[in-house]
């Protein structure tokens, strides 16, 4: 029995992994940087990588106050659920776009310069993801300021 | 009985993990903040991204009288070349959003002659797609399509640093986002020292970002050998002493003038 359990077990993780889509999820962060472009952002990088259930990964960007930014996890066929955590350089929590679903973004105008750290935590599912962050001038008719 | 243990243990087991990740609105714990401090990883801003920041703060300013002719014969080794690339990279974001056209027209010229002159694994960095590129880019400055401007710079950027990446050239990589992180502050100073706003001088306290640099370019093997390294890593020390002083988020005039003065130096390599 346990032997049976074991290799189900086996079999659900590998599979899982080994259906990852790369492919999908990048051809999804294009797609998402074209949206972001065309509503006024310059496109900076799209890195991105395989993440394990409830595991994540954390960039530190260096965000200039007078700015705004568009900061997207896209996730492949098989994320579930993507989160984006933005913490301030002492690592306290600014903003987050926790919802349930493989796609997860922020807008997000920093009221400070500095290091920010941003956080892509999966929280369904597993697969790959990428990070699209764009930046725009800061508009305050469309923007608002994060502490 | 031992059914009922093993189930259980497997609803405690699967509540935990639910429940483990949840922390979104709160800040990390010590423990946390030590594990995701030793895995997470540090990117570049982007000169744009700056540039915006800075005509928020100071407003329109011509950045073209602050930026220096480019002489292609100057730069003997790769190194040289591509710390120059970057810091034109810097240079062009800056005229785009001053919609400078004269000076933008000069400085992609610059960017193709130092493209042309680039070889990684015996091939030229300007294959053909990219002088397409470049002359879809110029087209664009002359007819003041900024917009497009702004992404095919972004775009050229990214895709010159993948080559780097993508041809194990990481040293060639880190010289590019040095020489455009430099260029782009010294630009930044300059505005500053010619529009003095103390309140907004805090976008000039990038201390993360320099001692970031500085520890990359200390522990870059390849880039020891190059003769500029000591340099830029004196730039980048100086430039951190300065703002080391800083007080209350702000710089003083003095201390901005300080920075134009450490900063000059690069002028001379690019």
């Amino acid at each position: 029995m346990k032997k049976i359990t074991f290799i189900v077990f086996a079999i659900a993780f590998f599979t899982q992994l080994s259906f990852a889509d790369r492919h999908t999820a990048h051809y999804r962060a294009i797609e998402t940087a074209n949206q972001l472009e065309a509503k006024g952002f310059s496109i900076h990088s799209i890195p991105g990588r395989h993440l394990r259930y409830n595991h994540y990964r954390t960039y530190n960007r260096f965000l200039y106050r007078g700015t705004c930014y568009g900061i997207i996890g896209v996730g492949d066929q098989y994320v579930r659920d993507l989160d984006v955590i933005i913490y301030d350089k002492y690592w306290r929590y600014v903003t987050a776009d926790t919802g349930s679903s493989h796609v997860s973004a922020v807008d997000f105008c920093p009221r400070h310069t500095g290091m920010y750290h941003i956080r892509t935590r999966m929280r369904g599912g597993s697969g790959y993801f990428y990070q699209v962050i764009g930046h725009r001038g800061y508009t305050p008719a469309y923007s608002r300021y994060y502490y | 009985m031992k059914k009922l243990f093993i189930f259980l243990f497997l609803l405690v087991f699967s509540i935990h993990l639910s429940y483990a990740g949840n922390n979104e609105g709160k800040n990390l714990t010590k423990a946390e903040i030590t594990e995701a401090m030793s895995s997470s990883i540090s990117e570049m801003p982007s000169a744009g991204a700056l540039v915006n920041a800075l005509t928020y703060s100071l407003g329109s300013v011509q950045w073209g009288k602050f930026i220096t002719k480019i002489d292609i014969r100057r730069y003997k080794s790769v190194e040289d070349k591509v710390l120059a690339l970057g810091a034109r990279g810097a240079d062009a974001y800056f005229l785009t959003k001053s919609k400078d056209t004269s000076n933008l027209i000069a400085v992609s010229v610059g960017i193709n002659g130092l493209l042309n002159k680039i070889k990684l694994d015996n091939k030229s960095l300007n294959n053909r797609a990219r002088k397409a590129k470049l002359g879809k880019l110029k087209k664009w400055i002359k007819k003041g399509r900024w917009t497009g401007v702004q992404k095919e710079i972004n775009s050229l950027q990214n895709s010159i640093n993948d080559d780097f990446r993508n041809s194990n050239s990481k040293h060639l990589e880190l010289l590019n986002n040095v020489g455009g992180w430099i260029e782009g502050y010294r630009l930044a100073v300059e505005g500053f020292n010619q529009t003095y706003k103390k309140e907004e001088t805090e976008i000039l306290l990038q201390k993360e970002l320099i001692d970031y640099l500085l520890k990359e370019l200390r522990i870059n093997k390849k880039l020891k050998y190059f003769s500029k390294t000591s340099s830029l890593l004196k730039i980048l020390k100086d430039v951190n002493n300065v703002l080391s002083k800083s007080k209350n988020y702000q710089l003083s005039k003095k201390q901005i003038e300080d920075l134009l003065k450490n900063l000059s130096t690069i002028k001379q390599y690019i």
